[in-house]
């Protein structure tokens, strides 16, 4: 038995510097953390083809198909599958991040007991939660700001083809505010989730119910959280350009009216859906922490 | 029970999983004085883990309080207070060394990394090894490694050397004991297996359904408690509190708390810790008796 006292190695390597539970979440989330820079990898080397190559040639072919008459041909059929297949990669990380967060950074812990070791250490158990949601939150802001930034390049290339209207589904949430509030939403509904069921596979699959939920909530109201504007006209409705409509009202022939979003709508109508997920993820996130203070003192 | 603020106090704990289970802890108090070593036994489902959990405060009571280390919270001493939870449960894809490194980040001001790093040596655990490829043993070694790096100056162990063959025990207690000796720390440590706690024990806590059965300082319980043998039968030491008795031969053996002397024809002789523990086990209903709070 040797015997140490206030030994000098104490100072050896990370001890006493306040990031040791967010190098510990780092440390053993190296894994998680890899397969998202290669999703991400893969998510921005679709968005370079758009870009690049698979843009050029789509952009050839719409110009033959200008004047031959043809539709989706070639490469334009390719461009718009790509544009999907990146729509779809950007709107699953809203749902990855609460399965991921719920399943492996808080739910597994608790199922294992390896909390009954994290939160008998020096730090307390809410900066072990703090650290559980602020690498996540971190690490999807930072890749999907990388994403965003991409689409907004594919975006003004204006290769001819495509639907990049603001308004266009997945211009608004690809290219807008949704692509960054979404997933922290993720984040925090896996992390109560993860707390409350204290199971892996549970808490994931209730962690993206509760995400399905909300976002269908939100396409429900997405539009009606700001007052249209109307226009009425005479034989036919018309819109300005870059609007959205949103309904027709003919009273008779001469009387139609059109009810519509106009494109000056769009940052207030990003701004205000987004002020409401936060909201809700701050709801989730002050749950997440009272949870644990009465689980843990 | 040494020194005068208690390292634990637990009054009226109770912890309720579920309406409809019966509370895993039903009023539950006892005292462990600082510095001392406390042994918790008990059947299975007694409720020891439960008690330790709620200690290292992982878990909240549904009524009744624990304090630690002088009147704190647990959640106020957490730096200075070690849990060896029963499955030992580690990060598996960390490496040893990982490991350590990690609770060195956690424990900032107090980790003794040398220390850490020797016990895991002495026990001749690679700290390359992936936590997941560890034996049962070695798994102990560094889970005591984490608690004992800390320094903490109250140790909660739950079944602490369930894995561990007849050396490792020794040096477990030994790294244990060394640690008590140097910090003047505080241990409550559960155990199945009384004979080992027989020499290192301070203090008794003996748990069941929920409720303390005995508590208080080894000695005094065992001065309390006579193992009466004789021809009569259990009607003759009606004047005293029988906790056990058994038909032994032609008499009765019975261990008992004296309320003056035996009835003539009666040898006594003091119970061992373990049979103490034993006849109480095999009485459940027996009245408890609490020694610890002074």
């Amino acid at each position: 038995m040797t015997t140490h006292v206030a030994s000098p190695h104490s100072a050896f390597d990370s001890g006493g510097r306040p990031g040791g539970p967010v190098r510990s979440v780092i440390r053993l989330h190296r894994g998680g953390l890899w397969v998202w820079v290669g999703y991400l990898a893969v998510t921005a080397g679709v968005l370079l083809w758009l870009y690049g190559p698979g843009g050029s040639a789509a952009e050839q072919d719409s110009i033959y198909c200008s004047h031959h008459q043809c539709y989706d041909f070639g490469a334009i059929g390719a461009y718009k599958d790509m544009l999907i297949v990146v729509d779809v990669l950007i709107r699953a990380v809203a749902f990855l991040a609460p399965a991921y967060v719920a399943a492996l950074l808080v739910g597994r812990e608790l199922q294992h007991g390896t909390h009954r070791l994290a939160w008998t250490q020096g730090v307390s158990p809410a900066r072990w939660l703090a650290a559980r949601l602020a690498v996540p939150a971190v690490a999807v802001t930072v890749g999907t700001g990388v994403l965003v930034a991409l689409f907004h390049l594919v975006r003004s290339a204006e290769f001819g083809v495509g639907n990049w209207g603001f308004f266009d589904s997945n211009v608004y949430y690809d290219g807008g505010l949704l692509a960054f509030v979404y997933p922290l939403l993720g984040v925090a509904l896996g992390a109560l989730a993860g707390l409350l069921l204290g199971r892996s596979v549970p808490a994931a699959l209730v962690a993206v119910a509760a995400m399905a939920a909300v976002q269908l909530l939100m396409q429900a109201l997405r539009f009606k959280l700001l007052p249209t504007e109307t226009r009425t006209s005479s034989g036919t409705y018309d819109v300005p350009s870059g609007a959205e409509l949103q309904g027709v009202d003919e009273a008779n022939v001469h009387h139609i009216t059109a009810h519509f979003h106009p494109a000056s709508h769009v940052w207030p109508l990003q701004f205000i859906e987004s002020g409401i997920v936060l909201a809700a993820a701050a709801l989730a996130v002050a749950g997440t922490f009272q949870l644990l203070r009465n689980r843990a003192g | 029970m040494t020194g005068a603020e208690p390292a634990v106090e637990a009054s009226g704990l109770v912890k309720q999983f579920g309406r409809r289970r019966p509370a895993a802890l039903d009023g539950c108090s006892f005292q462990v004085g600082a510095g001392s070593v406390c042994a918790l036994v008990g059947p299975n489902g007694a409720g020891k883990s439960t008690l330790l959990d709620l200690a290292a405060g992982v878990s909240s009571p549904t009524e009744g309080s624990i304090r630690l280390l002088g009147g704190h919270t647990p959640g106020e001493v957490r730096e200075r207070v070690s849990y060896l939870a029963q499955d030992k449960q580690l990060y598996p894809q960390l490496t040893v060394a990982e490991t350590l490194r990690m609770a060195a980040g956690l424990n900032p001001g107090r980790w003794d990394a040398r220390y850490a790093a020797d016990v895991v040596e002495q026990g001749g655990v690679d700290p390359g090894t992936r936590v997941r490829r560890l034996s049962g043993g070695q798994r102990t070694r560094v889970a005591l490694a984490l608690a004992l790096g800390k320094r903490p100056d109250l140790l909660l162990l739950d079944e602490p050397m369930a894995a561990l063959d007849p050396l490792a025990r020794k040096q477990f207690t030994g790294l244990l004991m060394a640690h008590v000796a140097e910090h003047g720390a505080t241990v409550l440590l559960s155990s199945h297996d009384l004979g080992e706690l027989t020499d290192t024990c301070d203090d008794l806590v003996l748990l069941g359904q929920g409720r303390v059965r005995l508590a208080g300082a080894t000695d005094a319980l065992l001065d309390a408690h006579l193992l009466a043998t004789g021809r009569g039968t259990v009607e003759d030491l009606s004047a005293h509190t029988v906790v056990d008795s058994r038909a032994a031969g032609r008499g009765t053996t019975a261990l008992l708390r004296p309320a003056g002397p035996l009835p003539d024809g009666w040898s006594t002789a003091q119970p061992s810790l373990e049979e103490l523990v034993v006849h109480y086990l095999g009485a459940p209903d027996a009245p408890p008796l609490d020694l610890s709070a002074d």
